[in-house]
């Protein structure tokens, strides 16, 4: 496995594990699901298709009459499925990918709000930070009740011991510890890693107070207008939801207009001197980093209009918000990253890169 | 031992004898440590009864008996790299073939020993012992401290003397904190360069640094928060008071020192917090320190420019 | 040779025969010489042609980018934003009426302020940019302990026909300014007139022009153009009351337009230039003391910088002292008592501990005032410190100190719970949490407790 870089199989698996959460059909969900590859093996789902697959998109009871796009992609979500189904049979699955499915991967075109009305579920905003995709509710409960179970498995016998001999005056904290229980991880995640890409000649309390100050601009900012042509995450709640939660807010930022992949040049393996270019998936980590590059990019061209030492975290804040109505010059960075990729994508295989490596 | 058979048998330089190496160590040690001490004065009594027995047995036949040419040495590892090290790991295996079927412990609740460092080690035998070889040895003899104490025989604990230190560290353990006549219990704790010391008693969650509040003492909220971190994770914040007095060092370093004193003063009050303590990560000692600056370098790594000349 | 030189001199009257004209090679350029622009003439250092440094690096595509109009940036920076429509509004608090923040029972309670109130403090410019306004849908206050024992005071001078003379001090972020905030809010409500200069720094700071009032010894100076401004400031807070408020002497001599019968707004608006700005802000001045107009609350902001010697200069170049100022002689009369308001009202002045410098005669003054107060032991000037001010002093000596610090867990309580309702504060609210951030707030110091909650990375 390790020999072969298999891009295709990765990438489709981050882009339709949340599908499901657009449609918002009980009945397609179940069938969308079905089409995982061994990337995803973790979920612990059948791959085999599930009966009466072309009856479940047009007549499903919740989807909206009026949604032609819905309906688009619908198909396209077939397309790929059916794709998938048969490819898992043959040797390749990138032969299997049609472009239209890998235009809706790359570059989206779903309507981008959830029609829940309530927002996110708790899950949901963990499985966010953790994965970096919305996944359906009922899948996120169902990965967080796993998880918890596992903690508390653990500290069962911690417990038990505890009640014997008392050695606490106000009762013990509760196991599983929260997030943030630790004194040097008390941040959340993705602020923690998006404060250290801020920081500028190691000092960290600065790139603190810009970060604190750019969550109040978004807190006190009027909520995005959502832009139909950059399609945010799939699953994002709606935009009155953000204002008020920051750190969700820069996450669907950052993970929308995050590059799901990159492309690796192998120096010589092109042939005739030429290096092979090589589309290499990114993991979660990797995607912001690379998205909050990007964004700082632009910040940094950007002159300020105020003045005082608030002008660089306002910038910021502009740009997070410019990034989520659409307006920012960093989705067309993405959309040349996954060109790239998409061009480059016949080279996965190829027998140049097998003849390096046996070297 | 073994050392000084072969010496006394390079003395005698003629003593070739047949049985195996083993034995020879140990056996003929009575008899050639007599032969020795008859060059001394008192040995000369003992001679004239020998002495003919000996006359009549040297009436020379030469090489009569012997077997081997040559001087054979006392140990097989004589010819090895380190023959003492080597030894030490002949005898220590073949503890473990013998005991092998003793019922042992789980490591962590095996009695702690001081073992004796690689560097150590090289020292005391003067032997160029290599780290593979010391580790190799270092199993077997931590496979044999793992033998239940009460079952141990006396030979294996003779033997694992040899892998020990003289001074045992770990009898060396800090006084336990107390609580006073007041309700109070000190904690002292470091980092950087910075130390401090925490008064923690049962209260209502006034916090005091060097006399000032919190907001007084650290302009910081990351600094005021990290102070407080072992009483904010363990949600006791507002079940006791401290005092804390803190000198030398940064803002940063002052506050965690603080957290440092004040998760140790609470562990005095309540030792079942301890565990929620280390995973809250306020009872190691950050051991990061500046790193000490080099000659040739600007700083502890920065190099001078590269002149032409 | 002297001939040559005279018939160069002479002009040729008589046609010269065509010569051959030499054929310059030299000149490549076909404009003639004379077409050719002239070098721009060289009149002074900055016409030399400059050296430019010679740069290898590789020039940036810089888009040009329209630069900010003068003062916009400060603007930017200096601007009020007093709501946030993506908080949430807070239901079930009231409103404040004109008697609320006087009654023992509202002490620990958050009271929303009027829309009306609020236009007329911003007008005073009495919120500042660094107050926590721009995060919640409304401004809304607390009113502590503290509020209801100054407003038990302004109350009770009413009554006394006395002025209520006041100093408030505190540790940084404790709501100083706040407190003036509550105070002249209660006074806009209750039909006050309310006098306020923002920060006592720009007074004295040499940053607003001077001029010297004549026949003054020593010399004293008035500030046209910060006066106007106050006026106007003044005008707009106040309209409903001047406007109800007739003159009782006549000040026909600074305007035409003031009859007999014309009001306190009249007078106020009379001002249309700056020359005038200070002989009408005296005149109200004179009128409000007067005995049957209302009563009037003065305050000041950032107290230690009208008690210094300002940046100001005399004719001689001599310093000259904060209290030469007319604007601040004013306060400092009133302060002091030198001044009665025979309608009762008061005068508070707040310390600043952010923007502040040590002043030694002020601190001894104050603190000897609140040992005073408290049945302490008065602390003695330290015979060695050289800068004590006795105009300090006496100003000081007839004013109440009040000490603000940390609001009471209850009061953190309540404040956190407005919070929590505006959706500011993410996590669970319980005791615990209210504890935690009252010990990182420094025992409760309410703007250190906004810091540690809500300006942070942790919500």
């Amino acid at each position: 496995m390790a020999s072969r870089v298999n891009i295709w199989g990765a990438c489709r698996s981050l882009a339709l594990r949340p599908r499901p959460a657009r449609i918002a059909a009980q009945s397609f969900r179940s069938q969308i699901s079905s089409t995982r590859f061994y990337a995803d093996d973790a979920t612990n789902k059948s791959s085999s298709p599930p009966s009466g697959n072309s009856s479940a998109s047009g007549s499903t009871p919740e989807s909206r009459p009026g949604n032609a796009n819905a309906r688009l992609t619908n198909e396209l979500a077939q397309d790929a499925s059916a794709g998938t189904v048969s490819s898992s049979s043959q040797a390749r699955p990138s032969d299997a990918l049609d472009d239209a499915a890998l235009e809706q991967i790359l570059y989206g075109g779903r309507p981008v709000t959830s029609q829940r009305e309530g927002g996110l579920t708790e899950a949901q905003e963990e499985a966010l930070y953790r994965e970096g995709v919305i996944p359906p509710p009922e899948e996120a409960e169902a990965v967080l009740a796993r998880s918890e179970a596992a903690a508390e498995s653990q500290s069962i016998v911690s417990i038990e011991t505890d009640v014997q001999k008392a050695g606490h005056k106000f009762g013990l904290p509760q196991k599983p510890y929260p997030e943030g229980f630790h004194v040097k991880k008390r941040y959340h995640p993705v602020l923690e890693q998006i404060t250290r890409l801020l920081m500028r000649h190691g000092e960290l309390s600065v790139a603190q107070r810009n970060m604190a100050t750019v969550m109040n601009y978004l807190r006190t900012a009027p909520a995005p207008i959502y832009s139909p042509k950059f399609p945010l995450l799939p699953g994002t709640p709606p935009a009155s939801h953000l204002p008020l939660n920051p750190v969700l807010y820069i996450t669907i930022a950052i993970d929308s207009v995050a590059p799901l992949l990159k492309v690796r040049n192998i120096a010589g393996a092109g042939g005739g001197g030429r290096a092979l270019e090589l589309p290499v998936p990114l993991a979660v980590r990797q995607r912001r980093r690379m998205a909050f590059q990007w964004i700082l990019d632009v910040i940094n061209k950007k002159p300020s209009k105020g003045s005082g030492r608030n002008q660089f975290a306002h910038r910021i804040a502009e740009e997070i918000i410019a990034v989520v109505e659409g307006r920012s010059s960093v989705w067309e960075k993405r959309k040349l990253v996954h060109k790239l990729g998409t061009a480059a994508r016949a080279n996965v295989g190829s027998n140049k890169l097998k003849a390096k490596k046996k070297k | 031992m073994a050392t000084i058979a072969t010496g006394l048998r390079h003395a005698k330089c003629a003593g070739s004898i047949a049985a195996a190496q083993w034995r020879t160590a140990v056996l003929p040690r009575s008899t050639f440590s007599l032969a020795i001490r008859s060059i001394t004065s008192d040995s000369q009594k003992t001679t004239p009864p020998n002495l003919e027995v000996e006359v009549a047995a040297s009436v020379p036949i030469p090489y009569q008996g012997v077997t081997h040419a040559r001087v054979v040495p006392a140990t097989p590892s004589y010819f090895s790299r380190e023959p003492q090290f080597n030894d030490l790991y002949i005898g220590i295996s073949k503890l473990l073939t013998k005991y092998n079927h003793l019922p042992t412990v789980p490591p962590s609740e095996a009695p702690q020993m001081p073992w004796t460092k690689l560097e150590e080690m090289r020292a005391q035998m003067g032997e160029p012992i290599k780290a593979s070889h010391y580790a190799k040895v270092m199993r077997v003899a931590k496979r044999l401290n793992l033998i239940e104490p009460s079952l141990r025989p006396q030979e294996v604990k003779v033997a694992l003397t040899e892998f020990t230190r003289d001074i045992n560290p770990f009898l060396n353990m800090p006084n336990p904190i107390t609580i006073d006549k007041f309700g109070r219990a000190v904690g002292v704790g470091k980092r950087k360069e910075s130390t401090a010391r925490a008064f923690v008693v049962e209260g209502t969650g006034e916090i005091l640094v060097n006399g000032k509040t919190l907001s007084e003492a650290f302009g910081r909220v990351h600094d005021r928060e990290s102070a407080v971190w072992a009483l904010t994770a363990t949600q006791r914040l507002d079940k006791y008071n401290v005092w804390a007095l803190v000198e030398g060092g940064g803002t940063t370093g002052q506050a965690e020192a603080i957290t440092l004193a004040v998760a140790k003063a609470l562990v005095a009050h309540e030792p079942a917090l301890k565990t929620a303590l280390r995973r809250a990560g306020c009872i190691t000692r950050d051991p990061r320190t500046v790193e000490r600056k080099k000659h040739g370098h600007v700083k502890a790594r920065k190099m001078p420019a590269w002149v032409k000349r | 040779m002297a001939s040559i030189s005279l018939r160069s001199l002479v002009r040729p009257s008589l046609p010269v025969a065509p010569r051959i004209q030499p054929i310059i090679i030299a000149a490549f350029s076909t404009t003639s010489l004379v077409s050719a622009a002239a070098p721009p003439a060289i009149k002074n250092r900055k016409d030399l042609p400059k050296k430019t440094k010679k740069t290898y690096k590789k020039k940036q595509n810089i888009v040009p980018v329209k630069k900010p109009a003068p003062g916009e940036r400060k603007a930017f920076r200096k601007r009020i934003q007093l709501s946030n429509n993506s908080a949430l509004p807070v239901a079930g608090l009231d409103a404040l009426e004109a008697q609320t923040m006087a009654r023992p029972e509202s002490s620990g309670r958050m009271f929303a302020v009027p829309d009306e109130v609020v236009d007329q403090l911003r007008a005073l410019e009495a919120f500042k940019s660094t107050q926590t306004w721009n995060l919640f849908r409304k401004p809304h206050v607390l009113v502590r302990k503290e509020t209801v024992e100054l407003m038990g005071r302004l109350e009770a001078s009413l009554e006394k026909k006395e002025a209520f003379k006041c100093v408030l001090t505190g540790s940084r972020l404790s709501g100083k300014s706040l407190m003036l905030l509550q105070a002249m809010s209660y006074a806009l409500l209750n039909e006050w007139v309310v006098i306020h200069i923002p920060e006592g720094q720009d007074l004295t700071n040499g940053n607003t022009e001077y001029s010297p009032v004549p026949d003054t010894e020593p010399m004293q100076f008035t500030q046209p153009v910060y006066c106007l401004k106050l006026l106007q400031n003044i005008y707009k807070a106040n309209r409903a009351v001047l406007e109800k408020t007739p003159l009782k002497q006549d000040w026909s001599r600074l305007s035409a337009t003031l009859k007999p019968g014309s009001t306190l707004a009249d007078l106020a608006l009379s001002a249309k230039e700056s020359e005038f700005a200070w002989p009408t802000l005296s005149a109200l001045w004179t009128e409000l003391t007067q005995p049957g107009q209302p009563p009037v609350l003065l305050t000041l902001d950032g107290l230690a910088h009208i008690n210094k010697v300002s940046a100001y200069r005399d004719p001689a170049f001599n310093p000259v002292h904060a209290h030469e100022l007319l604007l601040v002689r004013t306060f400092v009369d009133a302060l002091s008592g030198k001044t009665k308001l025979p309608n009762g009202g008061a005068v508070i002045a707040a310390t600043s501990q952010n923007n502040t410098h040590f002043h030694p005669s002020q601190e001894l003054a104050l603190s000897q005032l609140e040992a005073g107060q408290a049945g302490k032991p008065v602390p003695k000037p330290d015979p060695y410190e050289r800068k004590y001010d006795d105009r300090v002093y006496d100003a000081l000596k007839n004013s109440t100190v009040m000490r603000l610090e940390g609001v009471s867990k209850e009061e953190a309580r309540v404040l956190m719970e407005y919070w929590g309702a505006s959706g500011m504060l993410r996590s669970v609210l319980d005791s615990r949490v209210v504890a935690e951030k009252w010990a990182l707030g420094g025992h409760g110091i309410v703007g250190e407790m906004e810091r540690a909650s809500l300006i942070t990375m942790r919500m």
